[in-house]
């Protein structure tokens, strides 16, 4: 970013923290704060202006105005001396917050062969399961549960109440743990055996075949199918197994009957066996449950995957399970973010300097609608004329823009902004007065 | 005087018998407050001699045992003495301040307290297992509902922040948050757990503010109970250091020879014995290789305690998270091309040429040695 471009992109986000109304979060002046400037060292180099904090919301609005960060920051912690160095600050609790990337997702190689618009997509699908998790099994209402775009490819969700502030550390890690399965036992929700009687009492299935006597559906002898024949086992069901019915338990029979619906039943036969197949099956084994939700029992058995009462599953078919369920990353691996009571987190409202889009706050109710493409977008239509310094395309408001290495463009603000932003396009230079 | 005072309050403030079981409850502590007896009182009057001998008592044998027994309770004076002594094990605890010994002394309590609890549920000599649960999640402020699913068992259920809170130091991966029921914010639990957290609770209230801040000539004038119980400690430490400093016991075995360990490796266990902060990466590599040589995670603690800003907690966590408690995964230390990235690659000698990982150093110098050795005595044989 040259200093010309630099300068405009300065002069708009001052345009902006005029005009904008910024969301303050409650106990401000506890918090410590943290700034990025479009100085001269911007983007090569960026200094963070750490340890500040405001006593009166004006001197907050003001500072925003004044400086028109690239980007901003206030702590997920709440000081005695905010203003003080780390040591000496006195720390008296911290948000709960979550931090969902997209580069926490899927590997970097794969990060490239995305587009924005489907990376965002894919972190919106682990937010709204990261939200489902904090409602239904952590008992948040849903007014407490602060969800905000990130500005750039993510979503952050912010947890505010007193009963959160108070959590070190470890406990935080223990949350991150819950929704990402991280150190899942099924040895803890397979609880054992159905404690109704009637499928537990099962009825004799005789082979095909080689006429061995079974209570399964196909002969564990020689893999034929088997028919119902005279007589039941009763001897408790040895190897019923009964899902717990809350936490994940609960998951798990959801994200089994789920697995079943769209990826057997909702597919052609051969996907499904490919599916099956994937989590280690014999062609053989894989053939005969799709034949097998075809039969007419099949809504039975269903009903008895929601009431957690399995026959047996093999490990792998777990995995796969638990994989679609879980959230695939509350946190980077490397980095325990949500654990780390001392990071600082981007300003809702603030602009995220990397992408001119706003760092905007998102209603629950409305999330499924919500487009950072389109509702995070805070610069206007006017046309702006770029020099492209490399190829790159994005959607905004609708519109495909598309720009080549050297190529000079005129394109509406917000996109001209964005490039800037992302380090792909400079204002172009005139070359005379008029 | 004295005796007047006690007699008093002993008719007057009628205490259950099994409240000097739980001299941490704050019946416990409420009734001593108003037994009139003062802190004066307690460290002199000759009457409640009984009281600090058995203060000392409680201190020594959670030293020895890791326990303090509970006596058989004769008669009404004896509840007292039980009661006040408690008070006045704390007081020798902190003026003794050793945080090793604070920690031993309130996990002891804390256990035997326990056992007591569980005792008492299933003998019901104190009232349903129903009223010790709530008089339990009363005390340390849990709020609790019984629950019963069709067709089991009652259970406990408790709000995740309060389970989080007291199941910190718990490490088999059965408690882990992931592995309960947990739903709308409740956590489920079945009466034993739920007992077992208790045992955590007390503990934190035991711990809690320990070591007190007693002025210097209270902890003067009661010096004469506080040698024996420092004698103690010495000798349990010295076995402890003896049993647990692995790699400086000399043994014949070489399972975790020092000598041995790659170069990287010794220059950071060197920073960290003499105080110098040591990175983040390079502490995961020492932790985890020393984890994988065998080294236990309270001997790999100990080594810490020497870095500048050694939080026991913080470490006993991050050690646990690398040796895969918990259930997350158990690590293995970085190879040398990990090592050098980092800048961890320190001090490379002609054994390093021949591994990629500092593991296999260890393994290849070991065995270098022995064959030495070997060599040694048959040439000492021969000669
Ligand atoms: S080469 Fe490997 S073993 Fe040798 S010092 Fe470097 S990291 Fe350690």
């Amino acid at each position: 970013m040259n200093e010309k471009t630099k300068l405009f992109v300065r002069r708009k986000f001052e345009e902006y923290y005029r005009r904008a109304r910024i969301s303050i979060p409650k106990d401000f002046w506890m918090h410590e704060w943290g700034f990025v400037f479009l100085d001269h060292y911007f983007p090569e180099k960026l200094v963070m202006r750490r340890h500040k904090s405001f006593a009166t919301e004006k001197e907050l609005v003001n500072y925003l105005r004044e400086n028109a960060p690239a980007h901003a920051y206030h702590s997920a912690a709440i000081y005695k001396y905010p203003a003080a160095d780390m040591a000496t600050k006195g720390w008296l609790g911290a948000d709960l917050i979550f931090d969902l990337d997209a580069d926490h997702i899927v590997s970097e190689e794969e990060l490239q062969r995305y587009s924005y618009e489907d990376l965002l997509g894919l972190v919106k699908k682990e937010t709204v399961k990261l939200i489902d998790f904090l409602i239904n099994d952590f008992g948040f209402h849903e007014e407490d549960i602060e969800l905000v775009f990130s500005g750039s490819r993510g979503y952050h969700i912010h947890i505010k109440t007193d009963e959160v502030r108070g959590l070190g550390s470890r406990e935080r890690r223990e949350i991150v743990d819950y929704v990402m399965a991280t150190g899942l036992d099924m040895k803890a929700v397979l609880v054992g055996k159905t404690a109704t009687a009637d499928y537990a009492v099962r009825e004799l299935r005789r082979c095909t075949e080689c006429n061995k006597i079974t209570t399964k559906m196909i002969c564990p002898a020689c893999g034929r199918d088997t028919i119902k024949v005279e007589g039941k086992m009763g001897k408790e069901g040895r190897d019923v197994r009964l899902l717990a019915s809350e936490g994940w338990g609960k998951r798990l029979r959801k994200g089994l009957r789920d697995f079943f619906i769209t990826e057997i039943i909702g597919r052609s036969d051969e996907e499904g066996i490919k599916q099956l197949r994937g989590m280690g099956m014999t062609k053989e084994m894989a053939k005969k449950i799709v034949n097998m939700t075809k039969e007419e029992g099949m809504a039975k058995r269903i009903e008895r995957m929601e009431e957690g009462k399995l026959g047996f599953f093999p490990m792998p078919v777990w995995a796969k399970i638990i994989e679609r369920e879980k959230v695939k990353s509350a946190d980077s691996p490397d980095a325990p973010v949500t654990a780390d009571i001392k990071r600082l987190i981007r300003l809702p409202t603030s602009l995220h300097g990397k992408s001119s889009l706003e760092v905007k706050p998102v209603r629950i109710e409305t999330f499924d609608d919500f487009d950072p493409l389109e509702d995070a977008v805070v610069f206007g239509d006017s046309a702006v004329e770029i020099t492209a310094v490399r190829n790159s395309t994005i959607k905004m408001k609708g519109e495909r823009y598309k720009v080549e290495a050297r190529e000079i463009a005129s394109v509406p603000e917000h996109a001209a902004i964005y490039f800037m932003c992302r380090g792909v396009a400079e204002i172009k230079e005139k070359n005379s007065p008029g | 005087m004295v005796d007047i005072i006690m007699d008093w309050h002993a008719e007057s403030i009628p205490i259950p018998t099994h409240t000097c079981f739980y001299p941490f409850l704050s019946v416990a502590s409420e009734y001593v407050e108003e037994s009139g007896v003062t802190l004066e009182n307690l460290i002199s009057s000759a009457v409640l001699e009984r009281a600090r001998l058995r203060g000392k008592g409680r201190i020594l044998e959670a030293i020895r045992d890791g326990k303090v027994k509970k006596p058989v309770i004769l008669s009404k004076a004896q509840v007292e003495t039980e009661l006040l002594s408690y008070p006045f094990a704390r007081i020798l605890v902190s003026c003794i301040g050793d945080k090793y010994l604070v920690r031993r002394y309130a996990l002891s309590e804390a256990k035997s307290a326990y056992e007591k609890l569980l005792e008492d549920s299933s003998t019901g000599s104190t009232g349903s297992d129903t009223d010790i649960i709530n008089d339990m999640s009363e005390e340390f402020g849990i709020r609790v509902d019984f629950f019963r699913l069709p067709a089991e068992r009652e259970q406990v259920q408790m709000p995740f922040f309060d389970y989080l809170r007291f199941t910190a130091n718990l490490r088999d991966k059965r408690w882990k948050l992931v592995n309960r029921g947990l739903e709308k914010g409740m956590v489920k639990l079945r009466r034993h757990e739920f007992l077992r957290i208790i045992q955590e609770a007390m503990y934190e209230r035991i711990k809690k503010d320990l070591p007190l801040d007693v002025p210097s000539d209270i902890c003067g004038a009661i010096k004469g109970y506080v040698g024996d119980i420092k004698k103690e400690l010495e000798e349990k430490r010295k076995k402890f250091s003896d049993a647990s400093f692995g790699f400086e016991s000399g043994s014949e075995f070489l399972v975790k020879d020092p000598s041995c360990f790659p170069p990287c490796i010794s220059y950071i266990l060197s920073n960290l014995k003499e105080g110098v902060n040591v990175p983040h990466s390079a502490r995961f590599a020492v932790t985890a290789f020393l984890l994988n040589v065998g080294l236990t995670e309270d001997e790999i603690i100990e080594i810490y305690k020497n870095s500048p800003d050694f939080d026991e907690e913080q470490t006993r966590y991050q050690v646990g998270h690398i040796a895969g408690d918990k259930g997350s995964v158990r690590y293995t230390s970085p190879s040398c091309a990990t090592m050098h990235t980092y800048g961890n690659c320190v001090g490379k000698d002609e054994i390093c040429e021949k591994v990629s990982h500092p593991l296999s150093y260890y393994k290849l110098k070991l065995k270098l040695k022995r064959k030495k050795e070997q060599q040694d005595k048959s040439n000492k044989k021969e000669s």
